[in-house]
């Protein structure tokens, strides 16, 4: 418990050098937004009236302070760009870009690990060498291409999935039908390193003592495939699944632009461009949260997998 | 004493009926089963004429409200026509005075705001929704330069209101009255004969003052006009649905007195009929060509507008419909869009700027050593038209057999140009120093973020084809705005599309005391600045057209402007869908549209919803 609240803690800080990040980088190397939402032939009256009414031609102080008070009441104001609240826009998108990812999560997780412990078994055999050397290729094309014939190939071609869309607030439509394309692309690119990282974690457990132990003692290979050395390859293969937490939140803005997926991903790459700044403080600081929450569990599930380890 | 009873009860139910006429009318013309399936290659921002200045949110505004004006549906080139008002403009001889009288009988639709009432628009409707173009706490007011400026009692209004923050619209002002329930009356300080192109536009369409005051913030939200449409949902940045308006008053097309280039089939599909016929618009965000391109390939989308240059070339090579997509009966439009881009220098910059002779032949030079033509194909894939004057075709004013000769690409020429006026290579390096020795390197501004970078090395290949060293300096698009409107580059690139279509629209980027936020190129020549005055309070005739050409050659010969192209656009559509002719205002006009469903589902198979 006092390594809970330690740990919880340690997160302020963290979060608060996020926030002074953030607010430099925008202040120092931002673009003003004034300028364009100015309009056609925006003088200088009409540019200040704007950067008065977006709180710009406050002190640095006053603005960095209003951010920090966004923060803590968990309220960004309205979009630059579009006039909407933030954070209602995050509500409607964090669950679009969740109905992708979530299923990316999941099943990359279960692929590629069922797969590390198939190849990693038969490691040297021909199998291990094809999947490995189908890794290597896979993972040296681009998203991109991959997006771009998938939508054509799969979508077009074969017309076996909408090209592009999304049914907003039917979940079950948007699993069914929309989702399916943009999942399976995401996994053709994402598979391939988890793949061949967890494998060489599955390889490395295989050569410890303890398995010749086990197998010297008779377990069967299943068991010891399993159940000691899963387990103890687990540890290095949580940090990984855990570290993609964050991910799941921002989302893949390429597939979401392509298949015009209302999602968080497409969101940022349109805020950064509009330099949407309530848009950016409120992403970058809940990612940044998600991220440390993220290294919380996955601490916390080490003592689970593995007895031997303490908090200290 | 019961016969009686049954007469006031039919007189009753007759009248309940005349009342609800026009909701029955309109309602009875939209078939609520049939969706257009459109879609935006960009993203909208909110639903506020006022507010907000993108084609996108400009494209659902313009079918959820009215302004006093538009242009007639297919009449090629654009004709004004009366929209809410009665007639055009009744305008006094010195073009100073307008009055214009309001169709009566016009309905907002409902909305809780008007407490359960009929709302009929009014003239002070279009009073309270003009000032409003010109409130800066209307997101800075982007529109304000229709007004500003121009009606009396106006400036000072919006003055008192930028220094106090709160604008007084119930403050009379002389230029700007209802002088009854149904007449407008605008009252200027100059002669300006665009002021009907003014109240065409979109954004000068009306508003309501109740849902306004009732909504606040989240007006922008909630549209409520008197159009053929209304917004249904809304899921920003992805999906916009419109659906009928059961106030809309119903309408028919009848072309107007003396229009010309009809199209007869569109006319023969539309004639007739009373719209709006689609009661359903469903309009999808696809930011991606290919996305697009497929969706419509696939019979996703029903029409097929501005679809990307590399898959216009393959549509349609050589502006005729492949033969694979006509036997599919597809319908193929390209449309030359009124804008217009151009390279432009600034004209205060100690290197590039000034009107002596060897800084115009600096720019001059430029203009023979860059390959327009070569540059449609590369940038545009040949989706542009080659400009030769700031004036786009579908401009009042435009002249099609108006050449720019000096704009002929000649890099043999240029170089000889720059020999003549003493640009030599001083220092043996094979670049030419600018003359007396001076160091000469041009940079050119454009933003991050965009594709380019072929634009960027065609630029620096074009000095370098006349020896004179050149640099990229990319900024944020902010960035890049702010430089421009404050004269901090040497050249640039600038897109301008026409806010309503009058060449004084572009000529005004030239004009002098613009010099600025309007003028980037802050280009300042009596000559020009005179004939822009005339041409400004001037109705369209031969001797403006006349100017127009002159001022046109100024701009060529002082080189502010290299004219590069008017872009064009391609607009698919299948054959279920009836009366469709994209409109040289470049928004789908879809009010006059219609879907043969059967045909429809006998393509696809399926009946989308």
């Amino acid at each position: 418990m006092a390594y809970l609240i330690r740990r919880l803690w340690q997160m302020i800080p963290t979060l608060l050098g996020v926030i002074l990040l953030v607010f430099v980088i925008f202040n120092v190397f931002g673009a003003d937004p004034s300028t364009v939402l100015a309009g056609k032939f925006a003088n200088k009256e009409k540019i200040e009236t704007i950067r008065q009414s977006l709180g710009l031609s406050e002190p640095w102080w006053v603005q960095l302070g209003i951010f920090l008070k966004q923060v803590a009441t968990f309220d960004y104001g309205r979009s630059w760009s579009t006039n909407e609240p933030v954070t209602s826009l995050l509500l409607q998108r964090a669950p679009v870009t969740l109905t992708i990812m979530l299923q990316v999560w999941v099943l990359d997780a279960l692929i590629s690990i069922f797969l590390a412990m198939w190849v990693a078994y038969r490691r040297g055999s021909l199998t291990d060498r094809s999947v490995v050397a189908i890794c290597t290729a896979a993972m040296s094309i681009s998203l991109l291409l991959y997006v771009v014939v998938g939508q054509y190939v799969f979508g077009s071609v074969l017309g076996w999935f909408p090209v592009s869309g999304w049914a907003p607030g039917d979940l079950l439509t948007n699993l069914a039908r929309y989702a399916p394309l943009p999942v399976l692309l995401i996994l053709m690119v994402s598979v391939a390193p988890s793949l061949r990282l967890y494998r060489s974690f599955v390889v490395e457990e295989t050569n410890q003592d303890y398995v010749r132990t086990a197998r010297a003692k008779g377990a069967g290979e299943h068991r010891v495939m399993l159940v000691h050395v899963l387990r103890n390859a687990m540890v290095p293969i949580v940090t990984n699944i855990g570290m993609q937490l964050p991910g799941l939140l921002v989302g893949s803005f390429l597939i979401e632009k392509v298949f015009s997926i209302p999602g968080l991903g497409s969101e940022i790459v349109t805020a950064v461009s509009n330099n949407d700044f309530p848009m950016i403080k409120a992403i970058t600081v809940y990612t940044a949260m998600i991220t440390m929450v993220a290294n919380l569990l996955v601490d916390l599930l080490y003592k689970r997998l593995d007895p031997r380890v303490e908090f200290k | 004493m019961k016969l009686k009873n049954l007469k006031r009860i039919c007189l009753l139910a007759c009248g309940l009926v005349m009342l609800a006429a026009p909701s029955a009318f309109a309602a009875s013309s939209a078939d609520m089963n049939k969706t257009l399936r459109f879609y935006f290659r960009a993203a909208e921002s909110a639903f506020d004429p006022a507010k907000y200045s993108d084609t996108y949110s400009n494209t659902v505004t313009l079918q959820i409200f009215e302004s006093l004006y538009d242009y007639d549906y297919l009449a090629r080139p654009m004709k004004l026509r009366p929209k809410t008002a009665a007639a055009l403009p009744d305008m006094s001889p010195d073009g100073k005075t307008f009055v214009i009288k309001l169709k009566p009988g016009i309905y907002f639709a409902d909305d809780p705001a008007f407490g359960g009432k009929k709302r009929e628009l009014v003239a002070q409707d279009y009073v309270y929704s003009l000032q409003r173009l010109v409130d800066t706490n209307n997101r800075g007011a982007p529109w304000d330069f229709m007004l500003k400026g121009k009606v009396i009692g106006l400036d000072p209004k919006i003055e008192a209101g930028t220094k106090t923050s709160k604008f007084d619209y119930d403050k009379p002002i002389e230029g700007l009255r209802a002088l009854d329930r149904y007449t407008l009356q605008i009252k200027l300080i100059n002669p300006d004969f665009n002021m009907p192109y003014i109240l065409a536009s979109p954004t000068t369409s009306a508003v309501a003052r109740e849902v306004m005051e009732k909504y606040g913030d989240d007006a922008e939200a909630h549209p409520v006009g008197t159009g053929p449409y209304k917004l249904r949902s809304w899921q920003r940045r992805s999906r916009i649905v419109l659906e009928a308006n059961p106030t809309f008053r119903g309408e028919t097309y009848l072309p107007e007195p003396g229009t010309t280039a009809i199209d007869p089939t569109a006319l023969k599909e539309i004639q007739g009929k009373t719209f709006p016929r689609i009661g359903v618009i469903d309009i999808r965000i696809i930011e991606t060509p290919q996305s697009a391109w497929l969706s419509f390939n696939d019979g996703g989308l029903d029409i097929g507008a501005e679809i990307g240059a590399n898959y216009a070339s393959t549509v349609a090579p050589g502006n005729k419909l492949a033969p694979k997509y006509a036997q599919r009966g597809w319908q193929y439009y390209r449309e030359v869009s009124p804008s217009v881009q151009v390279k432009m220098f600034n004209m205060d910059d100690p290197v590039v700027g000034g009107y002596t002779p060897e800084k115009v032949a600096l720019r001059r030079a430029f203009v023979m050593a860059f390959d327009t033509a070569k540059n449609i194909w590369i940038l545009k894939n040949g989706q542009a038209v080659k400009a030769n004057s700031p004036i786009p075709p579908p401009i009042v004013g435009h002249d099609p057999h108006f050449v720019n000769e000096l704009g002929a690409y000649n890099p043999a020429k240029a170089n000889a140009l720059l020999e003549v006026f003493g640009y030599k290579d001083c220092d043996g390096d094979g670049w030419r120093e600018a003359p007396g020795c001076k160091p000469l390197n041009i940079e050119y501004l454009t933003s991050i973020g965009q594709d380019s970078r072929d634009d960027e090395e065609l630029v620096q290949k074009s000095w370098a084809a006349i020896k004179i060293r050149s640099g990229v300096k990319k900024v944020q698009f902010p960035d890049l705005v702010s430089a421009r409107n404050n004269g901090q580059y040497q050249q640039s690139v600038f897109v301008w599309s026409a806010d309503y279509p009058d060449a004084e629209n572009f000529m005004q980027l030239l004009y002098g005391p613009n010099s600025g936020p309007a003028n980037n190129a802050r280009f300042k020549l009596d000559a020009f600045d005179t004939l822009y005055r005339e041409i400004a309070t001037m109705a369209e005739s031969p001797v403006r057209d006349d100017k127009l050409r002159q001022m046109s050659r100024l701009t060529a010969a002082y080189a502010p402007w290299v004219y590069e192209f008017h872009t064009a656009f391609t607009y698919l559509a299948h054959p279920w869908v009836l009366g469709y002719r994209p409109h040289p205002d470049q928004f789908p006009h879809f009010l006059y549209l219609d879907i043969d469903l059967d045909q429809r589902a006998a393509v696809l198979g399926i009946q989308p919803h």
